[in-house]
């Protein structure tokens, strides 16, 4: 059964223990005892029976005989009752004595009670010693007198022994001894002479008359009376032993033992049982005394063994065991008690026995042993040794034996500790040491452990086992902050730590100089150098090695537990340092921070404080930095340093630019971003990366599709430039912004980029403003023809065409040998048209067809056409045949893919039709009318030539031009209508008579309806064709007029509406289905 | 946007999905509605009156459902929607009213309720919808586009263009708010800007019809027809059942007299939901133009019913009696008609002269109008 020292348990151990140290020192007084026992049974009349009743009784004898002895005349008879008497009395008086020392014990135990205030009571306080006194007289008086009226009583011999003993018991030792004396010289053969002879060897024994005593005692054993004999004999053996006479002594002890053996197995009359079994167990218990004087060892064992068998004689070898401790003759107690704990491995004194043997060793400083006797004390004792297993059942041996062996190891631990004090030998304190590691393996969480283990501690310290101190003192210190040894444990334990990092061994004399200033404070080694980080390294944690990491631990439990201790900025910068050697600058920066935090103003604080920042600075840990320096700043005392208060200030501000630049754009959404530098540019509106910022912020917010905070930025950052100077470089420093990029290159993108916004946004006004800025500011910037077209664009959008103009005009003239060149130019032609400039827009398509001429013979004829309509339209041109001539020459030398080129074959179409104008007038001028040979000239004319003209009209159709080939039908159309209208219209000539008439007309309609029905077809045509491809254009139109003419209802009023534009709220939705 | 109220299954999406053309999947079909319903009857004649476009017949049917069950949304929505495509604009407002009770912040029901206000002129009842709906829902971006359509409508171009704006600032990728900038451009006649606009719009959304459509547009506005139709075709290659293409090419057709694809085309676009007054005009001209009397006075009847300021289509209307149909008791009952409601006209007025013809049974000279061109 395992038993735990608990706290309880102690107590209840300790009350235990005092019980049984009572009991021992009880015993101990007994074994103290330089004399030997003494007996009541020794004295005659020693039988006196003292209670109550028999006071009663003798009170009632003495009444009777009082009152008889007046009756009897003297003689021999009244001797006797005087004798009667006598005896009564003194029994009487012990009766009183005794009374009174009952009540005195009463009056001491309340006195004691209610707190021994005033004067403690005794037998002349309490008046009690009186009646006692008073009888013991009359005894006395009564005795006397018999000797002196009764010379010739035959009990003279027992008067004078009453007498003798009563007044040597009260305290009249001359007058006793002497009447002894008086006896024995008057009644040598009287059976009070041994008796007297007893007395005598008592009284010289105790005066220390050993030979007096010898030889009385001698006289009183000659006698065959065994009480007197056997007493005499223990005395005689009393004598010996202190005449150092021990082998006589031994003997006549034995000889008590084996008499008292005697009479009891032979059961004699004249001694009882108990006196007998009393005076045997005394010479056997004083013989150890002998034994221990004649340094016994063997014979002892063996005497008890054969005298009381195993068990019963445990007790003496424990006894001879204590003498020789007492005595210092520790070799022996040492043998006695191995013998025991070989004899009786599992007995309950066992563990104490181990534990005396230990001491014994202790004192005989064999330290060795100690250790050796130590350690099996530990290992066969403690809770969980072999002994505890075999005494398993038995708690309370167990614990009263654990408690002995805790309270045997912490008195050994102690002991040792302060002889090593004492000595300061190395020896001895590594003794201590070895026993409080014992000690402290065994019982971990005794009551002494937390003691023992910083006391443990403290000696490996001195004893120079730093690392191993170390862990002590880490331990002592782990048990609480508030216990009394966790301040100096957890300091000296840095102290410790510190020595081992160091790795320097030391080592210690054979005599320790012992300062306690060693582990003093003040003693921290000094703060070691930190080097400077240096940039562009790279500073990987790493972990401490297991000794550095110790160390810091220790200084942050001691900064925990000496909270208020003046040595905690020093510890606290060490176990910074030691994380900040080691690049783990994070837990660096804790301990730094909290330096700050408490210790504003010590300069370690601030030493700190750079170091943090440093770190981070180099390793661009802009968060940390950030955070950091902010922390700072927060400090009044710190900032109080201004060269310090304006580092931090650069530093936050660049950290927080950092950390969106280097940090949040590798994991933030675009729009998170933009927002960072946008709070950046908030929090640091003067700063000199807000360019940056703003410019950045621009950037993500498109990429976010924010172009609302996009232009707000933008138009900040735009803004901002205007004040805008970024730091200098200066050579061999590190100028802060220096390395920012030039105000204009970041300008330059963030105008075109803005400019943009507003034209995906609508904000084609500013857009236009922006772009125009920016061809304007850059010159040389690749995107200014972009710029610039932008620009003209939406003003030409916003109808502003001076603007555009000279936008498209400046990329002209800057950039004329750009890809769109061409089509730019095309398009400021059309701008000056729009611009109602129609001469200018006409000179520029010329220019633009001569510039092209070369380049793109195509596309000149179209710009050369797209001048001349524009000419002809606006009624600038004079020479429009001849131009249109000078297109179909241009065109007709073009190659056939050129030609399939729309807007070249719009042109020479439109060219060829122009061609045709000429003689179409003409044909149309030609009028049926005049005279007979005039009409039949011109007809033939007419004839002749709408088969030309028809002719021409149909290369125009082929040409392939949908407007022109629809112009080119109804042309022919017209060409037919033209003719058999004028022939219908033609009168009859006067020369014919009505019914002539009648057949010339008939005949002029017959020639008319076939050129009719060729003209309405024609213009069916025209209309077929322009509904087939859908092209509506003004000459469908005109063929639907001319097809009126010959059937009015078939075309309907001409009915114009607007295109629908597609927008969501226009759509009307279908029916649903009916869900419920 | 479009689409976002198709997903799961809620009842309030499946409705809100009903607002929509083209959400696969949520709708359901009339055959597979309730059977037992109170009004279920009525609601699913309505949906067959609906099928064959007889959908004033259909508006009484779907009435005759949301009678039965007043709180039955899809019945309250069909009706609102046939009494639109009805032409019964007014009726159709109290009815896009009330199914705007049921969702009232949805962007797809006060949508609905815009477009028939807008369509009847009532552009300030229009405005005054939207106006509390952008406030409390200043991000909705369907809100704001909606209010800056009716703004670009009432011509109040700036504000219209910074409802855009914002929306296009906080989306840039916005189409619908670039094609509303680009529109509201156009109405401004900054016809380059509106181009400049479609563009950044294509090169958001390549495929999307309806800038193609816009772009078609800014060319008729612009004169070029051959163009316009070009982007209407191209508009339908993306877009195959887009009705406003259709409409557009008819309307285009229409103005060069190419009678047979006018009707074609518009009746697609009708059919197809593009119901407002001006296209089911231009379908009645198209068919008096294709000379189908009958259908073109029945088409301009029903534009004449919904379609407040078109009471002069009734002239219309007699004429075609007249000249196609040679009935002139036709013909006067609509000119008659023309008269109830413009009882201020002079003796002077043409319709008197045609009342006159009509009367005296003379033939009606159509060449008088041949060729000139009106504006509606």
């Amino acid at each position: 059964m395992g038993v735990k020292f608990t706290r309880c348990a102690l107590v209840s151990l300790v009350v235990l223990a005092s019980g049984s140290v009572a009991s021992a020192a009880k015993k101990a007084k007994e074994e103290d005892r330089k004399s030997a026992a003494r007996f009541d049974w020794a004295k005659p009349g020693a039988e006196l029976d003292l209670g109550t009743r028999a006071q009663e009784k003798r009170d009632e004898a003495i009444g009777k005989l009082m009152r008889l002895l007046p009756t009897i005349p003297a003689g021999e008879q009244q001797a006797d009752v005087k004798f009667r008497l006598a005896e009564l009395y003194w029994a009487k008086a012990k009766y009183a004595e005794l009374a009174a020392g009952g009540l005195l014990d009463k009056a001491m135990e309340a006195w004691h009670q209610s707190g021994s205030t005033g004067d403690a009571p005794t037998l002349a306080s309490l008046s009690l010693q009186d009646s006692g006194k008073i009888f013991r007289e009359d005894a006395l008086s009564i005795y006397r007198g018999i000797l002196t009226d009764y010379p010739r009583y035959p009990r003279s011999d027992e008067v004078l022994y009453n007498l003798g003993s009563a007044l040597y018991e009260s305290g009249d030792a001359h007058q006793g001894v002497s009447l002894y004396w008086k006896l024995l010289k008057r009644y040598p053969e009287s059976n009070f002479a041994p008796d007297g002879w007893l007395q005598l060897g008592e009284h010289f024994f105790d005066n220390n008359k050993l030979p007096e005593a010898v030889q009385a005692y001698s006289e009183a054993a000659k006698t065959n009376r065994p009480r007197i004999y056997a007493y005499a004999l223990y005395k005689l053996a009393w004598c010996d032993y202190n005449l150092q006479e021990y082998e006589s002594s031994l003997q006549r002890f034995k000889r008590v033992v084996s008499y008292a053996n005697e009479q009891d197995k032979e059961q004699r009359v004249g001694m009882e049982q108990a006196g007998r079994m009393q005076l045997r167990g005394e010479a056997l218990r004083d013989m150890v005394r002998v034994y221990a004087a004649i340094d016994g060892l063997d014979e002892p064992f063996d005497y008890y063994q054969a005298q009381l068998g195993p068990k019963d004689a445990y007790r003496y070898y424990l006894s001879l065991a204590e003498l020789y401790q007492r005595d210092g003759k520790f070799p022996l107690e040492i043998k006695t008690r191995q013998e025991m704990n070989k004899r009786y491995p599992y007995a309950g004194s066992a563990p104490l026995n181990q534990a005396s043997i230990v001491e014994a060793y202790a004192h005989l400083g064999r330290n060795a042993e100690v250790r050796l006797e130590a350690k099996r004390l530990v290992d066969l004792y403690a809770p969980q040794g072999v002994w505890a297993t075999r005494n398993a059942t038995n708690e309370t041996v167990l614990n009263e034996a654990f408690a002995m062996v805790e309270m045997k190891m912490a008195e050994l631990v102690t002991d040792q500790h302060r002889a090593a004090q004492t000595t300061k030998l190395a020896t001895t304190y590594k003794l201590a040491r070895d026993l409080y590691a014992d000690y402290l393996k065994r019982f971990p969480t005794s009551d002494n452990s937390y003691n023992f283990r910083f006391f443990y501690a403290e000696i490996l310290f001195e004893l120079k086992e730093f690392s191993a101190a170390a862990e002590q003192y880490d331990l002592v210190a782990a048990l609480g902050d508030d216990k009394k040894f966790a301040k100096p444990a957890s300091y000296t334990s840095i102290l410790a730590w510190e020595k081992v990092a160091t790795g320097a061994e030391e080592e210690v004399g054979s005599k320790l100089d012992v300062k306690t200033a060693g582990r003093a404070k003040g003693r921290l080694k000094e703060l070691e150098r930190i080097d400077k980080l240096e940039k562009g390294r790279t500073y990987a944690s790493e972990p401490m090695g297991e000794i550095e990491q110790k160390l810091a631990n220790a200084c942050d439990i001691f900064v925990r537990i000496a909270k208020e201790d003046p040595e905690i900025v020093k510890v606290k910068f060490k176990s910074a340092r030691l994380y900040y050697i080691h690049n783990q600058f994070e837990e660096a920066a804790k301990r730094f921070g909290e330096l700050i935090e408490r210790w504003p103003t010590d300069k370690l604080a601030r030493l700190g404080a750079e170091f943090i920042i440093e770190s981070f600075n180099v390793r661009k840990d802009w968060a940390q930095l950030n955070q950091w320096a902010r922390k700072f700043r927060e400090h009044k005392q710190l900032m109080a340093d201004a060269t310090f208060a304006k580092r931090i200030g650069e530093f936050i501000e660049g950290s927080s630019f950092n950390i969106v630049h280097d940090v949040a754009e590798k994991s933030d959404t675009p729009l998170e971003i933009a927002q960072k530098y946008t709070t950046f540019v908030d929090q640091f509106p003067e700063s000199k990366f807000r360019l940056v910022a703003l410019y950045n912020s621009v950037v993500y917010f498109d990429k976010a599709g924010k172009f609302g905070n996009a232009i707000e930025n933008a138009e900040r950052s735009l803004k901002a430039f205007a004040n805008y100077k970024k730091p200098v470089a200066v050579e061999g420093e590190e100028i802060e912004g220096a390395k920012l990029p030039e105000a204009d290159a970041l300008r330059e993108p963030l105008l075109f980029m803005t400019a943009g916004f507003y034209q995906r946004t609508g904000g084609f006004e500013r857009a236009a403003v922006l772009y125009e800025t920016y061809a304007k500011d850059f010159p040389q910037a690749k995107q200014r023809g972009d710029a610039l077209y932008n620009a003209g664009l939406y003003r030409e959008g916003l109808g502003q065409y001076a603007q555009a103009i000279a936008n498209f005009e400046t990329y002209i003239k800057d950039l004329p040998n750009q890809d769109d060149t061409a089509s730019v130019s095309w398009r400021l032609g059309e701008v000056l048209a729009r611009a109602g400039r129609a001469a200018d827009a006409t000179a520029h398509f010329e220019k633009l067809a001569q510039a092209l001429h070369g380049k793109d013979p195509g596309q000149s004829v179209c710009a050369a056409h797209r001048g001349l309509l524009l000419g002809r339209d606006a009624g600038v041109l004079k020479d429009v045949d001849t131009r249109f001539q000078g297109i179909l020459t241009a065109y007709n030398k073009l190659d056939k893919p050129a030609q399939d080129k729309a807007c070249v074959r719009k042109a020479g179409a439109e060219a060829l039709f122009a061609s045709i104008e000429g003689e179409y007038h003409h044909y149309r001028s030609l009028k049926l009318s005049g005279a007979e040979k005039e009409i039949v000239r011109v007809l033939k004319e007419k004839t002749n030539l709408i088969k030309d003209i028809k002719d021409r009209y149909v290369k125009v159709v082929a040409v392939g031009d949908g407007d022109m080939a629809l112009a080119g039908l109804y042309r022919i159309g017209v060409l037919y209508q033209d003719l058999a209208t004028q022939i219908m219209d033609l009168q009859c000539p006067d020369r014919l008579s009505e019914d002539q008439c009648a057949i010339y007309l008939t005949e002029l309609q017959s020639r008319a309806f076939p050129l009719e029905e060729k003209a309405i077809e024609a213009f069916d045509r025209t209309l077929a064709k322009g509904f087939e491809i859908g092209l509506y254009n003004t000459w469908l139109m005109q063929s639907q007029q001319a097809l009126a003419t010959y059937e009015p209802a078939r075309f309907a009023e001409v009915r114009k509406f607007a295109s629908l534009p597609s927008e969501t709220v226009s759509i009307v939705p279908a029916l649903i289905g009916g869900g419920t | 946007m479009i689409g976002t109220y198709c997903r799961g299954g809620s009842r309030t999406a499946l409705m809100l999905c009903g607002f929509l053309l083209g959400c696969g999947g949520a709708r359901m079909n009339a055959s597979t509605a309730m059977s037992v319903a109170p009004g279920a009857s009525d609601f699913r004649r309505g949906m067959t009156l609906a099928n064959e476009s007889k959908w004033a017949d259909a508006s009484v049917s779907f009435a005759g459902a949301r009678a039965a069950r007043p709180a039955w949304q899809d019945a309250s929505l069909n009706l609102a929607i046939s009494l639109e495509r009805a032409g019964q604009y007014e009726k159709a407002i109290d009815a896009y009213r009330e199914v705007l009770t049921f969702a009232p912040d949805a962007p797809q029901a006060v949508g609905n309720l815009v477009r028939v206000l807008l369509e009847v002129g009532k552009i300030s009842d229009a405005a005054a919808v939207l106006t509390p709906l952008v406030e409390s829902h200043p991000e909705s971006s369907e809100f704001a586009l909606m209010h800056a359509t009716v703004m670009r409508r009432a011509k109040r171009f700036d504000e219209a263009d910074r409802l855009a704006r914002e929306v296009l600032l906080r989306e840039p990728g916005n189409v619908e708010a670039l094609k509303s900038l680009a529109t509201i451009n156009a109405d401004r006649g900054r016809l380059v800007l509106a181009e400049t606009f479609f563009k950044n719009a294509q090169q958001v959304a390549p495929n999307d019809a309806g800038i193609v459509l816009n772009l078609g547009v800014l060319a008729h506005r612009q004169g070029d027809a051959v163009r316009a139709l070009g982007f209407y075709e191209k508009a339908l290659t993306l877009a195959p059942t887009m009705a406003l293409a259709h409409a557009n090419i008819g309307r285009v057709a229409l103005q060069y007299r190419d009678y047979d694809r006018a009707i074609k085309e518009l009746q697609t676009a009708v059919s197809g939901g593009v119901s407002d007054c001006e296209t089911r005009t231009a379908l009645g001209y198209a068919l008096e133009g294709g000379r189908k009397g009958n259908e073109a006075i029945i088409a301009l009847s029903d534009v004449v019913s919904g379609c407040p300021g078109t009471e002069e289509l009734q002239i219309t209307m007699g004429l075609i009696c007249m000249t196609q149909l040679t009935n002139n008791k036709c013909a006067l009952d609509h000119f008659n008609r023309y008269l109830t409601t413009h009882p201020e006209l002079a003796k002077e007025h043409k319709v008197f002269q045609l009342i006159k013809a009509a009367k005296t049974s003379s033939p009606v000279d159509q060449s008088n109008n041949a060729g000139a061109e009106t504006k509606s």
